[in-house]
């Protein structure tokens, strides 16, 4: 697990099971701030999963699943990811494949390029964006309520026509 | 066969103005929609945000592919048209509704063949299909994409990173073309938009 104010090469087994390239040393930004970012630098490229507290922010190439539920996850412009995001919010404004899930946000700039299956509270996608994929969002628990509400009240004066039955489809 | 033809006006003069409209299309295939509770639908492009989220909070999910990107993209790169449709690889009776928009008015007659037929397929019996194509007379000379706004409102935003040629066709060409679907409705407004609802039998 990252620890706020640790250097890459410090921190070695569960975050990084793969260095592949390493040409500069320089990959996190402001390490002695209370930002509590890291950034994994252009000439860096890892293998494997990484579980973390602190926001994340890839500018280089990364295979494998991001599991940080209460940070924020970035894919820079120069930033390639393939795997799955568990994330509070995620941005995407360089190339992934892969899945987002997340509580929060994500938001895809322009310059992305996105292939995958997004599950978020909301979404912000800029024109111009490469995208191919699914968006589910989190239906706000209050408007099932509200609709309920308003469907029992209905119910009394008039029955309501059920909604058609569909079948499960297979994600594409 | 139809070849691509310069569009009159230029709407992205200053001072030009593009209007919006409410459309009637719009409203009877989200309605439609609304009755299925786990609806899945795919929008083709250009990629808008206001109509991501609109979507996706009236349905189960909403898909995007991007053909317009797509086809500019391979367009600039030298590539066949035919590389394109590679990106409509989805299972057959996959979605209960298609937002085609005006994709139609930039692909000459063989690929128009080739995207009605794989929408076809894409689509569920008794899916919809919405489609929008411009008026010669009156379409814009760039491409502007179809933006969700309330009340079935749908206003225009210039794409200016997207480069197609346009084609324009009449009614009667354009019902030929959807002949393998039923359409349900379609539409004619003030200002140059066609719009036709289609059905999969």
């Amino acid at each position: 697990m990252l620890k706020k104010g640790k250097k890459p090469e410090d921190v070695k087994g569960d975050v990084y099971d793969k260095i592949t390239e390493q040409k500069t040393v320089t990959p996190i930004s402001h390490p002695e701030t209370t930002t509590e970012e890291t950034v994994i630098g252009e000439k860096i490229s890892i293998e494997g999963d990484i579980r973390g507290e602190e926001h994340l922010v890839i500018e280089g190439s990364m295979k494998g699943n991001v599991e940080m539920e209460k940070n924020n996850f970035t894919i820079g412009s120069k930033g390639r990811v393939e795997g799955e995001i568990n994330a509070q919010n995620v941005k995407v404004s360089g190339q992934m494949i892969g899945n987002i899930k997340t509580h929060g946000k994500v938001e895809i700039t322009k310059e992305a390029d996105f292939m995958g299956d997004i599950k978020a509270k909301s979404i912000s996608v800029e024109d111009g964006a490469y995208f191919k994929g699914s968006i589910e969002l989190e239906k706000e628990p209050h408007r099932k309520t509200a609709l309920a509400a308003k469907s029992t009240t209905v119910a009394t004066t008039q029955p309501l026509n059920e909604p058609k039955a569909q079948t499960a489809k297979n994600d594409t | 066969m139809t070849t691509p033809t310069t569009p009159v006006h230029d709407y992205s003069h200053p001072g030009s103005s593009f209007d919006g409209y409410t459309s009637m299309m719009l409203q009877m295939y989200v309605e439609t929609l609304n009755k299925y509770s786990t609806a899945q639908v795919l929008d083709v492009g250009p990629v808008c945000e206001e109509n991501i989220t609109y979507f996706a909070q009236r349905i189960k999910r909403i898909y995007v592919c991007d053909m317009f990107l797509r086809l500019s993209r391979n367009r600039h790169k030298g590539l066949p048209t035919e590389k394109v449709w590679e990106h409509l690889d989805y299972a057959p009776n996959s979605f209960d509704g298609i937002n085609l928009w005006d994709f139609i008015d930039h692909l000459n007659d063989d690929d128009i063949g080739r995207l009605v037929n794989l929408c076809h397929t894409a689509l569920e019996p008794g899916g919809m299909m919405m489609v929008t194509s411009f008026e010669e007379q009156s379409a814009p000379s760039k491409i502007h994409s179809f933006v969700i706004k309330d009340s079935y409102r749908l206003n225009f935003r210039l794409q200016n990173h997207l480069d197609l040629p346009c084609y324009y066709r009449s009614n009667r060409i354009i019902t030929d073309i959807l002949s393998e679907f039923q359409t349900v409705k379609s539409f004619i407004y003030r200002n140059g938009v066609r719009e036709f609802l289609c059905k999969r039998d």
